[in-house]
């Protein structure tokens, strides 16, 4: 029993450690008053890079449940890597900020590794509870995160929206969970899928034809909460004013570390409840009409953002409305309901990871130049800046969907798997898409470069400059050796075939 | 030649370098050259000559391993086999099921060996070439830069194992030899270059995307039959499925074949889409050089060897009439042209029928094309350079009536010109000779086994063409090099000016010109030696010219009992190992009738193309060397004939008259139509907007008077709609949440 215990705690070792990490960063912030938070910066990187390396060494291990609700598997650490690389890059971004202060942030970094365990926590549970549990503390973090300039009218009013939104989203997501409790008689979806046993009900297959309505207001509920998270239309309301108006970096973060996790959430919920091979026929069936819901959703997610986007000033609210649109891309490998599409999904969001990564990074570098996020200040910055404006063009090339770029491959793949779900009406509305985003990226481009030099001095941040250079490189390796990520992700799919329990 | 051993991973990370090396060249040319000391113009060279060199080394290396006594001892390699390919397109556990699942690999054989080999050394001496004679151009760096990534193009294209990775370099050679051919359209100091180049590199551009388009279709009409663009597959699949069919070739099979000859067509510039070629003289002879020797034109004939084993036998017909119809046609033109670039233009077309007409007899024909693919590269390349050399010599002249005398003023020159005629006209030693004399005995071959049309006429064109080479070739020789200069000489005249006299004079539509467009020179001190970057690759290309058909002295048999080494390096056999080539003659022939009848034209072959090289340069003598009769009283007697020889046979006329008048007709229709359905749309659209934007402004003050603040233009109308909704209200923000989460769960429950 105890050797069962000690080996649960082995398999949650990398929560453990970013956990105590994110401790010692408090502590260490507090004991050094506050001095020289760089200092809790690399303390902050190195618990990442330790984390992750533990992550690693869990690379091939077989599935399994430990401690009654934790699930230890490839899935999960697909997105918790996802997350500390993500979060790695966000704190050299913080680091980096020419607007940010350089004493007295230490609890920046510590609410960022306290949404990590959050995430961590959220991504590898078949719980619904301790999904929910988890799913709150990243929310916490990040209303304290999107609040952090509070002096600052924009910031100040950014976390107000969010947390309001947050917290009826959660409430509403908790509500859905408790229907889906009392309609099956449990809180573990592997249970709830394939059928109870015993005195239990008989989980969801029963309750699909006999009480249709519920079920359906149930699974609404619970997915209006991972559409908050990941910003679905119409659910997406709060992210242009939060993304605007929290301090950059902790937008990077809300942008791709939280939504990536959403997603994570969000397809081992679809994935465990709907898709698992186990997953018994009715159940099965019922999760395609699901999954047509979720197309209809992707469809009216990345028209609106794209349209949204169309007439922004500034970069900042454009990549918000464009961070938008990509969830709708990414929500059609979840649409398909397929093994196929969660991986075409996965790639998408390693994909996302670069360029937005990228985008975001820019966005920081040009506004620590000039002071300000309007497209138009920045004209001419590419004859000013032509290393990280011409890393900005590979971005911009990517999130638009063009070759040779890790966006264009995940697109295609994305569209390969919708066309394979019989999805080719939502495949035709994502490419229409695409064409409309070429039109606000690339007016970005001609302010970069069409216009007339600047007299404006570049930064010289060689450090933040050199990392820039580098996602913009990986933007494009990835793309011309796509290999690596794609056997990532399908090794990732454990989730699907794994024995529950 | 023990360390000619390596693994076959080597192998490839070698081969892999070849093409690496000129494209890391580029990119950093395009973004540095100009700040680098000459301009970068040594980085590129010096790649390029590494590139070379590894490129001969494995050459060395497959000769001795692979090439056998008797005709081809098989190297044939593919990177996939050692799962060494690049996983493209990946998409991972779908290998079996996903025709997508796209892998990148490398196809080396002794043919690849050879053409790769071929274009590193012509690349090289290109680029060496082009540092003495680009001196001073404006775009130097960029011109190096983009010969560079041609080079690149044509190495990728070699080593592409599946007809996609093949079109992809294509497609990129397409385009260098697009801003190649005009790379003085921003000279703005010579207008008539600048309009000449602009339209020439539009024009080539223009025409061989006919045939690239062809080559698309032909390619996808494969795919979509065998779900794969590997060559290994496709040979092995159309030739598995024509045997199941009882030795019948399939209809689609045929118009997908005749659609991928058409991307030779186009691109090996034969007989109808020749149009392009002679007028790409408008780019830098370098250039010139490049296009008609190592790359571009003999794309189109290396895709034949790639693709010959799906050609079905009418196909192949249609390759060999096609072929040598433009052998002949191109030869008779080269005889009447004055341009210096003009007549070896000519001479190329005429050249390029040979290989294809050659390949389309397939057997010892499909070798004996690649071959002279093979050596033709070398003296042509040679003999552009020289060409350029010359006109470097004379000021940019590039009329033959006003040159001469040059053998004593350019020796080094006229030496390399020299041994390239000899090699084009097909005297034994030079390499010329080999792969001629192996073309007419293909013919004579096929013709004797299976008397049909297109090998008849190809064995009667083919001579004749041979003949005319020669011919030609020595007009131009003694045109160029015999008796006296008979340019205008002006002492103390700069390179660059005197350009601006001649304007109004060429201010004509350049293919109506009698004379072809011959391109302004201007006067300048007595003509004299170029400088030693040109004469060197002149000389190396020389030799090459001189032994590319024997390639060692040691075997030095001049009437060819023993196999060249190409033809040991490469049979239909070697090229296609495993597969039963189903487009060869029927079973009423045997191999013996095969053997035999080789033999016999063999003989003939010899006595032929002796007979014919020996009476066209005699011919030439008689004309230009000696000068017993006068070249124009035959003109002029022949009359209409040869105006219309010289004007080409009108074929620019023609094309002008229809396609372009008719692209012109529909452009007409199209404004037409613009003008009056199109607009007529657009106003109504307009008064429409008008009427709804009254509505809307009428909604607007009463219905939700301040709620909306003035939609924007129509175009964004959807982009501003959404905005709506974002209106920073927290309250209203819940509200819409709530609402589409109503209608989520309403669309779930009922659908």
């Amino acid at each position: 029993m105890a050797n069962a215990y000690l080996n649960g705690l082995a398999a949650i070792a990398p929560e453990l450690v970013l956990t105590g990490f994110a401790l010692a960063a408090l502590v260490f912030d507090l004991a050094t008053k506050g001095r020289d938070s760089r200092r809790v910066g690399y303390l902050t990187l190195v618990g990442l890079a330790l984390t992750s390396l533990l992550l690693v060494a869990q690379w091939g291990e077989p599935s399994r449940t430990v401690l009654g609700m934790v699930t230890v598997d490839q899935f999960g650490n697909f997105f918790k890597l996802f997350t500390c690389a993500s979060l790695a890059v966000v704190v050299v971004f913080v680091l980096n900020d020419r607007r940010e202060r350089r004493h007295g942030i230490g609890e920046y970094y510590f609410l960022l590794l306290g949404a990590a365990v959050g995430v961590f926590f959220m991504v590898s549970t078949n719980n619904l509870l301790l999904l929910m549990l988890g799913l709150e503390l990243l929310s916490l973090a990040s209303y304290s995160l999107a609040g952090f300039h509070k002096g600052e009218r924009k910031s100040a009013e950014a976390a107000m929206k969010y947390v309001v939104f947050g917290g009826l989203s959660a409430g509403i997501m908790l509500y859905g969970i408790s229907l889906l409790y009392g309609l099956t008689g449990t809180i573990d979806l592997a249970v709830m899928a394939t059928g109870g046993t015993g005195g239990v009900p008989a989980g969801l297959v029963g309750q699909v034809s006999e009480n249709p309505i519920p079920v359906a207001v149930a699974v609404v509920l619970i997915l209006a909460g991972f559409a908050y998270k990941v910003s679905l239309v119409p659910f997406h309301f709060w992210t242009p004013d939060v993304y605007e108006g929290a301090p950059t970096p902790v937008t990077t973060f809300l942008a791709v570390g939280s939504k990536a996790a959403g997603f994570g959430a969000l397809l081992r919920f679809v994935g465990v409840l709907f898709v698992h091979e186990d997953v018994q026929e009715a159940v099965r069936a019922y999760g395609e009409r699901v999954g047509l819901l979720i197309a209809l959703l992707a469809a009216v997610t990345m028209t609106v953002g794209n349209l949204s986007a169309l007439r922004q000033k500034s970069l900042k609210r454009m990549l918000a409305y464009s961070s938008i649109a990509h969830a709708g891309y990414v929500m059609i490998g979840v649409a398909a309901m397929t093994a196929g599409g969660f991986e075409a999904a996965m790639y998408y969001l390693a994909a996302y990871y670069f360029m937005n990564l990228g985008a975001f990074g820019f966005l920081l570098y040009f506004e620590g130049v000039t002071g300000s996020d309007a497209i138009e200040s920045l004209e001419g910055l590419g004859w000013r800046a032509p290393v990280v404006s011409i890393a900005m063009v590979v971005f911009l090339v990517s999130l638009t969907g063009l070759p040779p770029t890790v966006g264009f491959y995940g697109k295609y793949l994305l569209f390969q798997e919708g066309i394979a779900a019989d999805l080719i009406w939502l495949v035709v509305i994502a490419g229409l898409n695409s064409v409309i985003s070429l039109f606000y990226y690339f007016r970005v481009v001609r302010a970069l470069f069409l216009s007339k030099p600047a007299e404006r001095e570049a930064a010289q941040q060689p450090a933040f400059v050199g990392l820039l250079a580098a996602l913009g490189v990986a933007t494009v390796f990835f793309a011309l050796f796509t290999a690596p990520l794609v056997d990532w992700a399908r090794r990732s799919m454990d989730l699907l075939s794994a024995a529950s329990g | 030649m023990d360390f000619l051993h390596f693994s076959p991973e080597t192998d490839f990370k070698l081969l892999l370098a070849v093409p690496l090396i000129p494209l890391i060249g580029y990119v950093v040319q395009v973004f540095f050259g100009r700040f680098l000391p000459r301009k970068g113009d040594w980085l590129l060279t010096g790649g390029m000559g590494v590139s070379m060199a590894i490129a001969v080394l494995m050459l060395a290396k497959v000769l001795h391993e692979g090439g056998g006594e008797h005709g081809g001892g098989g190297f044939f390699q593919l990177s996939s086999d050692a799962g060494l390919s690049w996983a493209w397109l990946y998409q991972s556990g779908k290998a079996a099921v996903s025709p997508l699942n796209l892998e990148v690999g490398i196809l080396y054989d002794g043919l690849g060996a050879a053409m790769l080999a071929v274009v590193g050394v012509v690349s090289f001496f290109v680029h060496l070439f082009s540092i003495g004679y680009m001196k001073g151009d404006r775009r130097y760096h960029l011109f190096f830069a983009n010969i560079s990534l041609f080079s690149v193009a044509m190495i990728g294209l070699v080593l592409a194992d599946s007809l996609l990775v093949l079109f992809i370099f294509w497609e990129i050679m397409g385009l260098m030899s697009y801003l190649l051919i005009g790379h003085f359209s921003h000279d703005q100091s010579t207008p008539f270059f600048q309009r000449w180049a602009t339209w020439a590199s539009k024009k080539a551009f223009l025409t061989t995307r006919v045939g690239d388009c062809c080559l698309l279709i032909g390619m996808m009409m494969f795919w979509q039959h065998y779900h794969t663009f590997e060559f290994v597959d496709l040979w092995r699949l159309a030739n598995e499925d024509v045997a199941r069919n009882g030795g019948e070739w399939p209809m689609w099979m045929t118009i997908a074949g005749l659609f991928i000859f058409g991307g030779t067509v186009g691109k090996s510039a034969q007989f109808p889409l020749h149009i392009w070629l002679p007028d790409a003289m408008a780019g830098p002879t370098p250039v010139s050089a490049m296009i008609h020797a190592a790359t571009m034109v003999a794309a189109g004939v290396f895709l034949l060897g790639r693709t010959f084993p799906i050609l079905s036998p009418e196909v192949l017909a249609v390759v060999t009439a096609t072929g040598a119809f433009t052998a002949l046609f191109a030869a008779t033109i080269g005889v009447t042209a004055f341009d210096l670039k003009a007549v070896l233009a000519w001479s190329t077309i005429s050249q390029l029928g040979f290989m294809v007409a050659a390949i389309g007899t397939g057997g010892i024909g499909l070798v004996a094309g690649l071959f002279h693919m093979v050596t033709h590269a070398f003296f042509k390349s040679c003999l552009f350079l020289s060409a350029g050399s010359v006109i470097h010599g004379c000021h940019h002249e590039q009329d033959m009536r006003k040159m001469g005398g040059l053998r004593t003023r350019m020796p080094l020159t006229f030496a390399a010109m020299g041994i390239s005629t000899l090699a084009i006209a097909g005297i034994p030693l030079f390499s010329g000779f080999y792969s001629k004399d192996k073309i007419i005995q293909a013919a004579f071959t096929k013709t004797s086994l299976e008397f049909s049309g297109a090998a008849v006429f190809a064995a009667v064109a083919l001579p004749i063409a041979a003949a005319l080479t020669a011919f030609y070739m020595f007009r131009m020789m003694f045109m160029t090099f015999g008796g006296t200069y008979r340019g205008e000489v002006a002492e103390a005249h700069g390179h660059g000016h005197g350009h601006d006299e001649h304007d109004d004079h060429h201010d004509h539509e350049l293919v109506h010109s009698e004379d072809g467009g011959i391109a302004p020179g201007h006067p300048g001190p007595l003509p004299v030696e170029s400088s030693w970057p040109m004469t060197v690759s002149l000389l190396c290309l020389a030799a090459l010219g001189f032994l590319g058909g024997k390639f060692w002295l040691a075997d030095f048999d001049v009437l060819a009992h023993h196999a060249p080494w190409f033809v040991r390096l490469v049979s239909p056999e070697t090229l296609y190992p495993g597969v039963e080539l189903m487009n060869g003659y029927g079973h009423a022939i045997t191999h013996e009738m095969v053997e035999h009848a080789e033999h016999t034209a063999h003989t003939l072959a010899l006595v032929v193309s002796l007979l014919v090289a020996g009476l066209g340069i005699f011919g030439a003598w008689w004309f230009y060397g000696a000068r017993k009769a006068s070249p124009e009283r035959v003109a002029a007697a022949l009359g209409e004939v040869y105006r219309t020889v010289a004007r080409k046979y009108y074929v620019d006329e023609f094309v002008n008259a229809t396609v372009i008048r008719l692209t012109h007709l529909l452009a007409h229709v199209q404004r037409w139509f613009d003008e009056n359905v199109v607009d007529g749309i657009v106003v109504g659209v307009g008064r429409a907007n008008r009427s709804l934007g009254f509505l809307q402004a009428w909604f607007d003050r009463t219905v939700v008077d301040g709620l909306v603040n003035g939609t924007a233009a129509v175009t964004q109308l959807f982009g501003s709609l959404a905005r709506l909704f974002q209106t920073g209200r927290i309250q209203q923000y819940v509200t819409f949440a709530v609402g589409g989460g109503l209608i989520a769960a309403a669309w779930l429950i009922l659908a």
